[in-house]
């Protein structure tokens, strides 16, 4: 009963106290700060260097940095979402320069199996011209894009990441949609859509 | 209208939809291996400031007298102090000695052409 009010006592703490109480030993704080950004910064590895063993070791390499850091940590730092962000981008960068592979081989296998096999193939092959038109797009568009319709981060959040106006950003997105769709329009009939 | 329906049916949300779909997800046996790495680190760092703390006292007055060089500095001054404070009266005689033997030969150089002029003064 007290383990649990303290993990729901945990769970309501900033990130910024919640590493404090990891540096002081606090039992569940790791497990909280775990939850709260192994899935952003996999999701965020895995979108930028579309495979899944290298967004593993990414994801762990970023958050051992963290738990490394934790106890020089200052609270006038920049937010720990916005330091990871950057240590992920970091990793990927030179992730992608030790292997300098084609993205698209790379792309995982569905792991929906409710998906009947024509969905399956249709979202691969959907995924796979998406990950192949948003490499054609400028660094900056494509990390906004990506951020925004993939990882699912909020605008003013993209904002702190790219440090840019939320204007920017907005922009950023609505012009690598533009150019996104203009890609994938002359792709139509080979991802599934008739040519009216 | 029709191409207008045609690009509502080409909508690049179901594009996002599915790669989101097809994106695997960060797994078990990851969160595991984090979690254990964050109790490693921890102890790590746990170990590290109890090492510190048990070396602190003269670890951070050394710091604070500026390190070695500093230090060594200090110890020598006191030294020569201390030797100057506690040395017998005997000591400073034979200082005193030293000074007076060594008192400096002053040397007066007579001039050489002195008697010349005389010699024409009294032609």
């Amino acid at each position: 009963m007290k383990s649990l009010m303290q993990f729901n006592e945990l769970s309501g703490m900033s990130d910024h106290a919640l590493l404090e109480a990891y540096v002081n030993g606090i039992p569940g704080a790791s497990k909280i700060l775990t939850d709260r950004f192994m899935p952003k910064i996999f999701a965020q590895a895995f979108h930028r260097i579309l495979n899944e063993a290298d967004a593993d070791d990414i994801t762990q390499e970023a958050m051992l940095r963290l738990w490394r850091i934790a106890p020089n940590w200052e609270q006038g730092n920049a937010k720990i979402s916005t330091w990871l962000y950057k240590i992920v981008n970091n990793l990927c960068v030179d992730r992608m320069r030790q292997r300098k592979t084609e993205h698209l081989e790379a792309v995982s296998e569905p792991i929906d199996n409710r998906q009947n096999v024509t969905d399956s193939i249709l979202n691969k092959s959907r995924a796979n011209a998406l990950y192949s038109a948003l490499a054609r797009l400028p660094v900056r568009q494509r990390e906004a894009v990506s951020m925004r319709h993939l990882e699912g981060i909020s605008n003013p959040e993209i904002a702190e990441k790219l440090e840019l106006s939320i204007r920017a950003v907005k922009s950023l997105i609505a012009r690598g949609k533009r150019t996104l769709s203009e890609t994938l329009q002359s792709q139509k009939s080979e991802i599934g859509y008739q040519n009216d | 209208m029709t191409e207008n329906k045609n690009n509502r049916g080409f909508e690049l949300e179901d594009f996002f939809a599915a790669t989101k779909k097809n994106a695997p997800v960060a797994s078990e046996t990851l969160r595991y291996k984090i979690l254990k790495t964050s109790e490693q680190e921890f102890h790590k760092s746990n170990s590290f400031i109890l090492k510190q703390s048990h070396k602190s006292w003269w670890n951070k007055l050394f710091k604070e007298f500026g390190g070695f060089y500093s230090v060594a500095g200090y110890g020598a001054v006191a030294a020569v102090g201390i030797f100057i404070g506690f040395s017998s009266p005997s000591w400073s005689k034979l200082i005193l000695q030293f000074e007076k033997k060594s008192t400096v030969v002053e040397l007066e150089f007579a001039d050489p052409f002195a008697d010349v002029t005389l010699l024409y003064l009294e032609e």
